[in-house]
């Protein structure tokens, strides 16, 4: 059909992006593929309303974080996998592998809210209003959102941090 | 300090990380979906036609002689209600005494208005026979707070 091809596009150029997105989101990359699956079949379903790119890549991020928050929120369904191995062999300095482990647990013991809201600050990069736009909360929320999970990780990796300056490694 | 820590850590997660070519299965999966909305679509305009004609003839037909509507049946018809909003939809089933059943199905058009009914409508059913509106829950929605 002519109209899928502005999809296949959009497809082809941003997957590679949404899927890190939703990777982040969703803590491994078995749970972020089905995340972003769903979400490319919603966006298809709709392209003819959706049409240009931008509006696609903010449809699809919404969809996103929105059904990540809610998964999470209807129970133990789905678990913040951090007992399941790496995708990848994880390399590099000893310090910098545990450093990862540590933070992916800290993380997986926030709320799915704080999480999100952590990613698309300090991995998309958003603003505060940015981000309250895409979860469609207010900027009051993304700020206590954002000071309660990281002090909430300041508490569990906080050890590694003091560690790390006694060794002086890094 | 942290914050640092944090991207740092979310660009290593994420460092080399292939893309899975998706499209194949979502090219799939939206045209499976695609079709069961044409067919529920197609379903639903065929039956307010049938319930037109049906409506139309039964006036015809009725038109010389006394109705003969008030007498006690075994069998009722089921108003068509597609395209109503459920309210309406509600209180005029209720009304012609069939007890309902709301469905909701997900990632249509934010409509909030019966888009498909069981048993169809003019069908002849028992009094009291339930009536599942398919309604249309909208697309994906907020999320509230996170």
């Amino acid at each position: 059909v002519g109209s899928d091809v502005g999809f296949v596009e959009f497809v082809h150029a941003r997957s590679a992006a949404l899927l890190r997105l939703a990777v982040l989101l969703t803590g491994n990359r078995q749970d972020g593929e089905d995340l972003l699956q769903t979400a490319l079949v919603k966006a298809y379903r709709s392209w003819w309303r959706l049409r240009s790119p931008e509006l696609a890549e903010r449809y699809v991020r919404r969809i996103l974080v929105t059904s990540v928050i809610s998964w999470r929120r209807r129970g133990a369904a789905r678990e913040w996998a951090t007992d399941r191995l790496p995708d990848r062999q994880v390399s590099g300095p000893a310090a910098a592998v545990a450093d990862r482990v540590v933070m992916r647990q800290a993380l997986g013991l926030l709320s799915p809210g704080q999480r999100a809201v952590l990613v698309l600050r300090f991995f998309e990069d958003l603003s505060e209003r940015q981000t309250a736009d895409l979860l469609g909360c207010s900027v009051g929320t993304v700020k206590s959102q954002t000071s309660r999970g990281l002090a909430a990780l300041r508490r569990r990796v906080g050890d590694l941090v003091e560690d790390e300056q006694v060794g002086g490694e890094k | 300090m942290l914050e640092e820590r944090l991207r740092e850590y979310y660009h290593s997660e994420v460092a080399g990380l292939e893309a899975t070519d998706l499209l194949p299965g979502v090219l799939a999966a939206g045209r499976r979906a695609r079709r069961r909305a044409r067919v529920l679509w197609t379903g639903a305009l065929a039956a307010a036609a049938v319930a037109l004609v049906a409506g139309l003839a039964g006036l015809s037909v009725r038109a010389p002689g006394p109705p003969a509507m008030h007498q006690p049946s075994a069998s009722a018809a089921v108003p068509g209600v597609v395209m109503m909003a459920v309210p309406a939809a509600e209180r005029l089933l209720a009304h012609d005494g069939f007890t309902v059943k709301v469905a909701r199905e997900a990632g249509l058009e934010p409509l909030r208005r019966v888009i498909f009914q069981h048993p169809a409508a003019g069908s002849r059913v028992r009094p009291g026979t339930t009536v599942t509106l398919v309604i249309s829950a909208g697309p994906v929605t907020g999320p509230g707070s996170p």
